[in-house]
């Protein structure tokens, strides 16, 4: 074999897979348009009338590129640039019900990160919107490779996954010294249940049942307040930050769409034992 | 196909390097050992490892599916779920599913791929793949929904049970076909029963001599979608969208095919239905509710679909209030977003609706 006919191989080779990469460059682009149409749709539907500007400085979002689970993909953002930061929405471009959440931050909040899970149904953009205090909105996006996360089944067995429905737990990830601010990890037991998943023993869909609003206060004193809809992943985990003048206590109250209401209550600094 | 077929050594490690770089990109965490066929029809996770075959049925990539959809004559299914407004959505709550893109031509049957299905379902899927095959047992059939999705197995396995000779699998679904660079288009669901629904009887034939009633025909505002040019256009197309809104109702009186309706007894339904979506003509038969109210027969929704300021679509459905179906679905391209190409292209649709009802 001769060194030209290895050499033609090779260049043959790069050819054929530079050719894929650019047909992949081409669907990416064709796509882009489409998705920027669903933004401007979404911005209508969701902040009528209301301009958005770039948040490249003001919000920062991690969200891996292809997730691993639809179901429970992580998303953490973080607040800088030393605005003051009133509540972010979380869209969800191509989920039926775009709007996942909206967090509100009360007084005692420390709000520079929030860590939540969610479900994506198909390829998308996930956008992170600010508020800021004067009433701006900041946005930043980034696109998600993930599908089905809306109807992947909850857990083995819904009656199961109701048994101990409210329960809370709550992890201190810094150590507490009163005035500053500490970060918190709120893990809740709900299935979440929106209506699109189908029981895999009886072949209907499963009832909607899902968290409405939690609210998380220190001492009285409103700490979030979330808004959250269908795409809030099975047991959530939210992760945020509070500011404790002192030793006080964590209140936290979950709503859900059957009216039913939970609450639980931690000791900070966390109580031995 | 690839040149190297038996490359000697030092080519083979710069080949599979390349090879590998570009196997890694595509398919970043997603390697997984596939899973063995199951006997039957798969009822565990949807999304769990797939199996690299199917028993009976060919599987298919997307390149290779593209040929065969470029000679034509096959029958592609899409059986992807399809969402549902859950119960217990907060008022005000964004509820607004984004077109279903399919590959062109596909029928979009949901619910065709789950691990087991009710009887007068699976007669529904039998009957309608036996009516796009045209009752013929030989044709290509190509079964897809997700990159990774059981359901797609499923219903290809329920056609090969059908007796179809030729099935096959596009284990990669949308995502794939949409890597590989090729072409979409929006498509909407095919009438499902939900699994707790029995088959009631068709529309019993007119057996008196006299002619049939005309139907009772509510007709929504016409909708714009797609591009719509910035706020500058706002005011000119809310002006443009009553007039022709009008238009089509008054056009479509004229023709006597109709008894058209008033809207204004359904006006609050109408505004409470506007403030939660964002079109009417497409939000998962919210529409019906107003049908319902009105007592009409059918409900007909019409939208034009600015790409830019020259070109545009206009379409319109007519939607069965009992059964929710699609009776009629037509779309028209014209030139020219101004008043005279607007209802120019209503003029025509009116003309032709008639001419074919």
């Amino acid at each position: 074999m001769g060194v030209i006919r290895q050499a033609m191989m090779v260049a043959l080779l790069c050819t054929s897979l530079c050719f894929l990469a650019a047909r992949d460059a081409s669907a990416q682009g064709a796509s882009d348009a489409a998705r920027t149409a669903r933004w401007t749709e979404l911005q209508h539907a969701i902040f009528p009338g209301r301009s958005i500007l770039d948040g490249s400085a003001v919000i920062e979002m991690e969200a891996p590129l292809r997730a691993l689970d639809a179901a429970l993909v992580p998303i953490t953002l973080s607040l800088k640039g030393g605005k003051m930061i009133k509540g972010v929405y979380l869209v969800i471009d191509e989920n039926p019900g775009p709007l996942a959440g909206h967090f509100a931050f009360g007084p005692d909040a420390d709000p520079r990160m929030l860590k939540l899970r969610v479900r994506v149904n198909a390829y998308t953009n996930i956008h992170a919107v600010a508020e800021t205090g004067d009433g701006k909105l900041y946005s930043v996006a980034k696109f998600v490779k993930a599908a089905g996360g809306c109807s992947a089944p909850a857990g083995a067995d819904d009656g199961a996954a109701l048994q101990d429905i409210g329960r809370m737990k709550l992890k201190l990830l810094d150590s507490f010294v009163a005035g500053k601010p500490i970060q918190a990890q709120l893990m809740i037991r709900h299935p979440n249940f929106n209506g699109m998943q189908m029981n895999q023993t009886t072949r209907l869909y499963t009832a909607a049942r899902f968290i409405r609003s939690i609210d998380v206060s220190y001492d009285g004193g409103l700490v979030l307040h979330l808004d959250s809809d269908i795409s809030l992943s099975t047991d959530p985990v939210i992760t945020f930050g509070f500011l404790p003048r002192g030793k006080g206590k964590l209140t936290v109250v979950v709503l859900d769409t059957s009216e039913a209401k939970f609450g639980a209550s931690f000791d900070v600094p966390a109580s031995a034992g | 196909m690839l040149p190297a077929r038996r490359p000697t050594s030092a080519l083979l490690l710069i080949a599979s390097t390349l090879l590998c770089c570009a196997f890694t990109v595509r398919a970043d965490g997603q390697q997984s050992a596939a899973a063995a066929e199951p006997d039957g029809f798969w009822t565990g996770d949807n999304d769990a490892a797939l199996p690299a075959t199917l028993q009976g049925g060919t599987v298919i990539h997307a390149q290779r599916l593209s040929a065969l959809l470029t000679a034509g004559h096959a029958v592609v299914v899409d059986v992807s779920n399809s969402p549902r407004r859950p119960e217990g959505l907060a008022p005000g709550a964004p509820w607004l599913p984004a077109p279903h893109r399919t590959l062109p031509g596909a029928l979009w049957i949901p619910g065709a791929g789950a691990g087991e299905i009710t009887p007068v379902f699976d007669e529904f899927f039998r009957t309608r793949l036996a009516q796009a095959a045209g009752e013929n047992l030989d044709r290509t059939i190509v079964v897809y929904c997700h990159e990774r999705c059981w359901l797609s197995w499923n219903a290809a396995k329920r056609a090969i049970r059908y007796g179809y000779r030729h099935v096959y699998w596009f284990p990669e679904g949308i995502e794939g076909w949409t890597a590989a660079g090729l072409p979409t288009r929006v498509m909407k669901a095919e009438y499902s029963p939900r699994p707790s629904e029995s088959a009631g009887p068709r529309a019993s034939p007119n057996l008196s001599g006299a002619p049939p009633p005309r139907p009772r025909l509510a007709v929504l505002d016409i909708e714009l979608t797609g591009d719509l040019g910035g706020p500058d256009l706002v005011a000119e197309h809310e002006a443009l969208l009553k007039l022709e809104s009008a238009r089509l109702s008054y056009e479509l009186q004229r023709t006597g095919l109709y008894l058209l309706l008033d809207l204004k007894p359904a006006q609050a339904t109408i505004d409470r239905l506007k403030s939660r979506q964002l079109y009417l003509h497409d939000c998962n038969g919210c529409d019906l509710e107003i049908g319902r109210q009105l007592a009409a027969d059918q409900i007909l929704v019409a939208w034009v679909n600015r790409v830019s300021g020259l070109i545009l679509t206009l379409t319109y459905e007519t939607h069965e209030v009992a059964s929710g179906q699609i009776a009629a679905r037509k779309s028209y391209d014209f030139r020219g977003d101004n008043e005279v190409a607007w209802a120019h292209a209503i003029d025509y649709m009116v003309r032709d609706l008639k001419a074919n009802p």
